[in-house]
C-alpha cells in the first residue's frame, strides 16, 4: 500500500526514481539538483571522482540523511516519509568495510538477520551466494580485504533486498577479489536484484552499469548506456605507429585521418595501423575536462 | 521502540564485551582494583617502621630497647642532621633524636626531652605514631594504667566496609564508561550507519545501548558484592540503591556518548567527569568543609544510602532523603540527555 500521494505510474515502475535533488550541508551544496530514474532489474552506475556527490546521493536514497529539496522514491516510497519501509526493502554495502572486526562472520551477520527478523538460515544462504561458507566461525580481523567485502555483500543481503546500493564496491581489492566481486554483481543481477553502483573506476563502470551517470561537481552531466555515452561523447580514432616510433591519432572516418594516412603512406612511414575504440575515459574527459584517476 | 531491534542491539553488544578489550578493561578495573586492595589490607598486619636514631650520648640501652620491639627497623646515625637526611629523602617514616642522658634522667625519675619527627605522608608513619608512647613507657618501666582489652571485627566482617566504597566506585566508573565507549566506536568505525540503514532507529540503537550499559553496571557491581562477602543488611534496598544510581550514571554516560565523536575523547571527558563525583563522597569524613562539598555530589547519596541498606539494615523508609535527591538527580540527566539527543537529531 503506497502511502504518499499524487504517485505516478513511473514512480512503482521505477527501481528508484530522483526528482530535481539537492542536498547541503551548510553552505556546501554537495548534490546539485540532480534527476534520473533506474530500472528494475538493472545496474545504474554513478561515477565520478571523490568529492562528486555519489556517497551523498546514496546516503539520501538510503535515509541516512534527508535531501534539502528535492525527492527520491526507493521502490515506490518516499526517502522521507517512508524511510522505514525503505530500509526493509535495501542492501547496503559501504565504501568503508564497517563490519565487527572482533565478531565473527557468523555473529556480525546474526545480529544483521536480527535487526531485520529474517530466518535463521538466510545465514548459510547469503554466505553461499558470497562462496563464503566455510568462514562462519572466522574473526573479520582475520580476513582478507576481498573476503571482508564478500561479507560485506553478503550482509547487505541478509534481508534479501531487492535493490542493492554499493559504494565503491570495488576500490582498493586486488585484481582478483576486485574481478571476484564484479561476477558477483553481475549474478545478483542475474537474480532480478536493482543495483546502485558508485565508482570512480572507469573500466568497473564500464564492464558492470546498464546505465552509467557521469557525476561532477555535484551535478549529473551525462546520463546513458556506456555504448550511447562513448557514441555521443568519445570519438573512435585512426591511431599510425611510424617507424620512427612517432604515434600519430586522428578522428576515425574524417577528411584529417585519410590525409593522415596518405601522407604517412607516400612517406613509406607507416609500421602500424589500427583503429582505437572511445572508452569511458574518453567520455570523461570530453565532459569534464578531467582525467579520472585512482586517487580522485 | 522496536524491542526485538533493541534486544538484537543488547545481545550483539553482550558478546562484543566479552571479545572487546577496552570494555573487558573498563569490566575488570573494579574487580581487580577490589581484590587488589583486600589483598593489600591482608598484607599489612606486621608492619615494620625504618626509623633513624641518634643517640645523643649514653643511651645506648633505650636504642637497644627500641630495637628489641621488633615493630622498628633502626638506622643508627652520627648526627642529628644525618638523621633529618634519611626523613627527608623518604629513607625512614621517623627519627628520634636521644639527648646525652636521656635514660639516666629517667632512671633518676626526671622528665627528660626526647624529640620525634614524623613524615606524615608515609603511611608507616602511622604506625609509629600508634606504638610509640606504648614503647617509652615500657623502657621506663610503667605499666599502662588500665588493662584492655582491645578487640577488632573479624577479618571477613572488615571488608563489609570497604564494599559500598567499591560498589560507588563500580557503578560511576562501568555506568560512565561502557556506554561512551560502545556508543563512539560504532561512530568511530561507522558500524553504526550499517545499523541506521536496517529497520533499526536511533533511538533503537539509544535504548539498546543504555539497557545493556545498565545491564553491565548492575551486574558488575554484584559481583563486586559476591567477592567481597557483602551479601549482608537489607539487601532489596542495596539492589534499589545500585539500580538508581546506575540509571543515573549510564544516563551521564549517554550524554558523554552524544556530545563525543571518538573514544579517546570520550573516555578523557568520562574520565574528567569522574574525579569530582566520586572523590567527595570518599573523603567526606576528613574535614567538615569536605563533608558540605560531598552533598552537593549525588554520588554521595547513592553511596549513604548503599551504606545505610548494608551496614545498618536500613529500608528504604529509613533513607528517604537519599532517595529523593537519587530520583530528582535522575531526572535532570535524562532530561539533560534528552534534550542534547533531540538536538543532536538521534531522537
Amino acid at each position: 500500500m503506497f502511502q504518499c500521494l499524487g504517485i505516478t505510474g513511473d514512480i512503482l515502475d521505477k527501481a528508484i526514481v530522483v526528482e530535481n535533488l539537492s542536498k547541503k550541508y551548510g553552505d556546501f551544496e554537495a548534490v546539485k539538483n540532480i534527476s534520473f530514474n533506474i530500472q528494475k532489474g538493472t545496474i545504474f552506475g554513478l561515477l565520478g571522482p571523490n568529492g562528486a556527490g555519489k556517497s551523498t546521493t546514496i546516503k539520501v536514497l538510503t535515509c541516512q540523511s534527508p535531501p534539502t529539496s528535492g525527492n527520491a522514491y526507493v521502490g515506490g516510497f518516499n526517502v522521507l516519509a517512508d524511510s522505514a519501509e525503505i530500509k526493509r526493502k535495501i542492501g547496503v554495502v559501504f565504501e568503508s568495510q564497517n563490519l565487527y572486526e572482533e565478531l565473527s562472520v557468523y555473529e556480525n551477520l546474526n545480529f544483521f538477520r536480527r535487526l531485520y527478523s529474517s530466518p535463521k538460515d538466510k545465514i548459510s544462504e547469503v554466505l553461499q551466494s558470497v562462496g563464503m561458507e566455510t568462514h562462519q566461525k572466522d574473526k573479520i580481523k582475520t580476513l582478507s580485504k576481498g573476503m571482508k567485502q564478500k561479507i560485506m555483500i553478503a550482509r547487505a543481503l541478509i534481508n534479501d533486498p531487492d535493490i542493492l546500493f554499493l559504494d565503491e564496491p570495488g576500490s582498493g581489492l586486488d585484481p582478483h577479489s576486485a574481478r571476484e566481486i564484479r561476477q558477483m554483481i553481475l549474478d545478483l543481477k542475474s537474480r532480478g536484484k536493482t543495483i546502485l553502483i558508485t565508482t570512480h573506476n572507469l573500466e568497473e563502470a564500464d564492464f558492470l552499469c546498464d546505465y552509467l551517470a557521469i557525476i561532477h561537481k555535484g551535478s549529473i552531466i551525462a546520463i546513458d548506456t556506456p555504448g550511447n555515452l562513448k557514441k555521443k561523447y568519445g570519438e573512435d580514432v585512426l591511431r599510425i605507429e611510424a617507424v620512427t616510433g612517432d604515434i600519430y591519432e586522428s578522428p576515425l572516418n574524417t577528411k584529417a585521418s585519410s590525409d593522415m594516412f596518405k601522407k604517412l603512406s607516400d612517406d613509406n612511414q607507416i609500421f602500424l595501423v589500427h583503429s582505437k575504440e572511445a572508452t569511458i575515459e574518453d567520455v570523461f574527459i570530453k565532459l569534464t575536462g578531467e582525467r579520472l584517476t585512482d586517487e580522485s | 521502540m522496536n524491542l526485538n531491534v533493541v534486544l538484537a542491539i543488547f545481545r550483539k553488544d553482550l558478546i562484543s564485551s566479552v571479545k572487546s578489550k577496552n570494555i573487558l578493561i573498563i569490566l575488570l578495573t573494579p574487580v581487580f582494583l577490589s581484590i587488589l586492595f583486600n589483598t593489600t589490607v591482608s598484607l599489612t598486619d606486621n608492619i615494620i617502621v625504618p626509623i633513624a636514631v641518634y643517640d645523643g650520648g649514653s643511651s645506648a640501652d633505650f636504642v637497644e630497647y627500641l630495637r628489641s620491639t621488633d615493630s622498628y627497623d633502626i638506622i643508627i646515625t652520627g648526627s642529628a642532621g644525618k638523621s633529618e637526611e634519611l626523613l627527608y629523602t623518604e629513607k625512614v617514616a621517623a627519627i628520634v633524636l636521644v639527648p646525652e642522658g636521656f635514660s639516666a634522667d629517667l632512671e633518676n625519675g626526671f622528665t627528660p626531652f626526647l624529640n620525634i619527627t614524623v613524615n606524615p605522608y608515609d603511611e608507616k608513619s602511622v604506625v609509629f605514631l600508634q606504638t610509640y608512647k606504648d614503647v617509652i613507657m615500657g623502657f621506663a618501666g610503667q605499666d599502662y594504667p588500665v588493662h584492655i582489652s582491645l578487640n577488632t571485627l573479624p577479618a571477613g566482617l572488615q571488608s563489609r566496609f570497604n564494599i559500598p566504597i567499591w560498589v560507588m566506585f563500580t557503578v560511576i566508573f562501568v555506568g560512565m564508561m561502557v556506554l561512551p565507549n560502545t556508543l563512539t566506536t560504532e561512530k568511530e568505525k561507522k558500524t553504526l550507519d550499517a545499523i541506521l540503514v536496517s529497520p533499526a532507529s536511533e533511538k533503537d540503537v539509544i535504548y539498546g545501548k543504555s539497557f545493556f550499559g545498565l545491564f553491565l553496571t548492575i551486574f558488575i557491581s554484584l559481583v563486586i558484592i559476591f567477592i567481597n562477602g557483602g551479601f549482608v543488611g537489607n539487601f532489596l534496598t542495596v539492589l534499589f540503591f545500585i539500580v538508581l544510581g546506575s540509571t543515573a550514571f549510564t544516563g551521564l554516560g549517554l550524554l558523554i556518548a552524544s556530545y563525543t565523536d571518538n573514544y579517546s575523547s570520550a573516555s578523557l571527558l568520562s574520565t574528567v567527569c569522574m574525579a569530582p563525583l566520586i572523590l567527595p563522597a570518599l573523603l567526606a569524613d576528613l574535614s567538615r568543609e569536605i563533608g558540605y562539598i560531598s552533598y552537593l555530589v549525588p554520588s554521595t547519596y547513592m553511596f549513604n544510602g548503599i551504606k545505610g541498606a548494608m551496614l545498618n539494615n536500613s529500608g528504604i523508609s529509613d533513607l528517604y532523603p537519599e532517595l529523593g535527591v537519587l530520583v530528582i538527580f535522575n531526572i535532570a540527566v535524562y532530561v539533560l540527555t534528552a534534550h542534547v539527543l533531540k538536538k543532536k537529531s538521534y531522537i
